[in-house]
């Protein structure tokens, strides 16, 4: 394995996908859009009284946990932990676009033959292509997050709500499981990727990836589950392991000999 | 520096190359040359180990190659059927990633020096994808150099290009080869395989025909030579076939052509029969089938024995 030419594979990949209108035009609106919608959320719920009785429309699993607490503050942490979970989702649309074209559109450039021609292992390929999709994905939806930190501090969000946004949970979810699951989602946009000859379909066949995150979103609206870190700390762990699987998969599905001879 | 034992590859049911058994010599330039579906594009993809043969072997530079030779790859420059680039990215850009690929030291350098020496070094900042067809292939042609490989595959340098392109590029092989570097074009054009091969091959799913053009010629038609009478040809015609070292002869297109058994020995004997029978002769010229006759005699043939 060689660092350099995955270096090489990643400039390549990064220059690549800043010159794609569409992926550059994703790169500008996506973290806008993911930044701008808790920082509106959280600003339109400031009129609700900051104490009195709590309250009753929350769902009973999530009023259990959040009991004691003034409405205002009840329904800031509640916004403040779904929108930690968009932020899960955040990196994942940039990263997906990338991994899914990169394999699907070099084949249709025919830029993969004397790519595949030279001494580069699929493994480095792979791994260069994934770092490189999943980073300006991390980056922006980093940048998302400091923008609604710094506006949560600028509306003087409730303690227990500002501690939802920043703080060590916070934190876990945002540098640790964020680059997981992005990484997972470009393993299986690669994966898919390197098995159609369509970008479009690589793409939404790749968002599949989302759907558990939904259910997660879903779940924790309804009260069904509440991520403390000791769920945290398993999600990271059941990630890093698939992660490690899907690199060995994408390398093992990644048929140079299909790719090249079967493609048209 | 090239060499393949009874290479086979089928696709499916579909038997693409057959029992090739060939040697491409240190600085040799070796054109390829075939029918369309003749098996060059797998040739060149098996032996940079791009796909794996269903049997036979192939060695680069004595080293057995397979699929998971990588490190061999940076003996090799490739040029492909289609060049294929990154279209977005400048040319410099796309040759410096190779150069990264290969390893080679001040990547950016020679990327530039490069694109200078192929003339594209004002349009380095520019994306490929405002290149003409002759500058992709001279870029083409950059990046298959970009580490100074020993080995050249080159699957059809000039098809599709003007003919001024096409003639730059001819230029540049041209001076590849007389760098001393090791050359197997695969090209449908035959008057370029003829200037610049040493040797030529004709592929039809297997290897029909291995030699110089020349040895070819002889080989299929013998060595024959053309005289031009003032007048009919047809009285000498018949004395001339009893002559010592004449194999045959016929008249095609006024003249006489005569299949001799050497060029050097038997013509002089055969004109001075000709003048003792009174034949006006106005000229005597040695005859050469074109390399375009001589292929198609060895692809007909070819088809010939396959159907048989």
């Amino acid at each position: 394995m060689s660092l350099s030419r995955i270096i090489a594979v990643v400039d390549k990949e990064i220059h690549d996908a800043l010159r794609n209108r569409y992926i550059a035009m994703l790169m500008i609106i996506l973290p806008l859009l993911f930044a701008a919608i808790p920082i509106i959320s959280l600003t339109s719920i400031r009129q609700i009284p900051a104490s009195g009785e709590p309250s009753e429309e929350l769902p009973p699993g999530l009023a259990r946990r959040l009991a004691g607490l003034p409405p205002r503050t009840q329904l800031e942490v509640f916004l403040a932990s779904q929108f930690m979970l968009l932020f899960w989702i955040a990196p994942l649309a940039i990263p997906m676009t990338i991994a899914t074209y990169s394999v699907v559109g070099e084949k249709r450039e025919k830029a993969l033959e004397p790519l595949l021609a030279t001494p580069v292992t699929t493994g480095e390929l792979l791994i260069g292509k994934a770092i490189a999709a999943a980073c300006p994905g991390m980056a922006l939806s980093w940048g998302a997050y400091f923008i609604v930190v710094a506006a949560a501090y600028g509306i003087h969000l409730s303690p227990p709500a500002m501690e939802t946004l920043w703080g060590p949970t916070a934190w876990v979810q945002i540098f640790v499981l964020g680059p997981f699951i992005t990484l997972l989602a470009t393993l299986t946009g690669l994966i898919v990727s390197s098995r159609v000859n369509d970008p479009r379909l690589a793409e939404q066949v790749g968002m599949i990836v989302i759907l558990p995150l939904l259910g997660l979103i879903l779940a924790q609206s309804f009260g069904i589950l509440w991520l403390s870190g000791t769920l945290l700390g398993f999600i990271a762990l059941f990630l890093l392991g698939a992660d490690a699987l899907l690199v060995a998969l994408a390398v093992a599905l990644f048929e140079r000999e299909t790719i090249l001879t079967r493609w048209r | 520096m090239i060499r393949t034992e009874n290479l086979t590859r089928r696709y499916d049911r579909v038997l693409a190359l057959e029992g090739l058994t060939f040697e491409v010599h240190e600085g040799e330039l070796l054109a390829l040359l075939g029918p369309n579906g003749a098996g060059k594009t797998t040739t060149l993809r098996l032996l940079l180990g791009l796909i794996s043969p269903t049997s036979g072997r192939v060695w680069i530079a004595g080293e057995l190659m397979t699929p998971e030779s990588h490190r061999l790859r940076r003996q090799i420059g490739y040029l492909p059927e289609t060049p294929g680039f990154w279209e977005r990215l400048p040319a410099w850009k796309n040759l410096e990633i190779y150069a990264r690929l290969y390893g080679v030291p001040a990547a950016r350098a020679r990327a530039m020096a490069l694109l200078e020496q192929f003339g594209l070094a004002d349009r380095a900042r520019d994306p490929v994808a405002t290149f003409s067809k002759g500058m992709r292939q001279r870029l083409a042609l950059a990046r298959a150099l970009i580490h100074d490989p020993p080995i050249l595959l080159l699957d059809e340098p000039t098809a599709g290009l003007d003919p001024e392109a096409a003639l730059e590029v001819r230029e540049l092989l041209r001076s590849l080869k007389g760098q001393g570097r090791t050359i197997l074009l695969s090209t449908h054009d035959l008057e370029e395989a003829e200037r610049l091969g040493d040797r030529v091959a004709i592929l039809r799913t297997r290897l029909l025909a291995l030699d110089t053009p020349d040895r070819l010629r002889a080989q299929r038609f013998g060595t024959m030579v053309a005289i031009e009478v003032d007048g009919e040809p047809e009285p000498y015609l018949s004395r001339i076939r009893g002559q010592p070292g004449v194999i045959q002869a016929a008249i095609r297109n006024g003249r006489l052509e005569v299949q001799v058994a050497d060029l050097r020995t038997v013509t002089p004997d055969l004109v001075r029969s000709l003048v003792e029978m009174g034949a006006p002769i106005l000229s005597v010229t040695p005859v050469k089938a074109s390399l375009e006759e001589l292929y198609l005699r060895i692809i007909r043939e070819g088809r010939g024995s396959a159907e048989s």
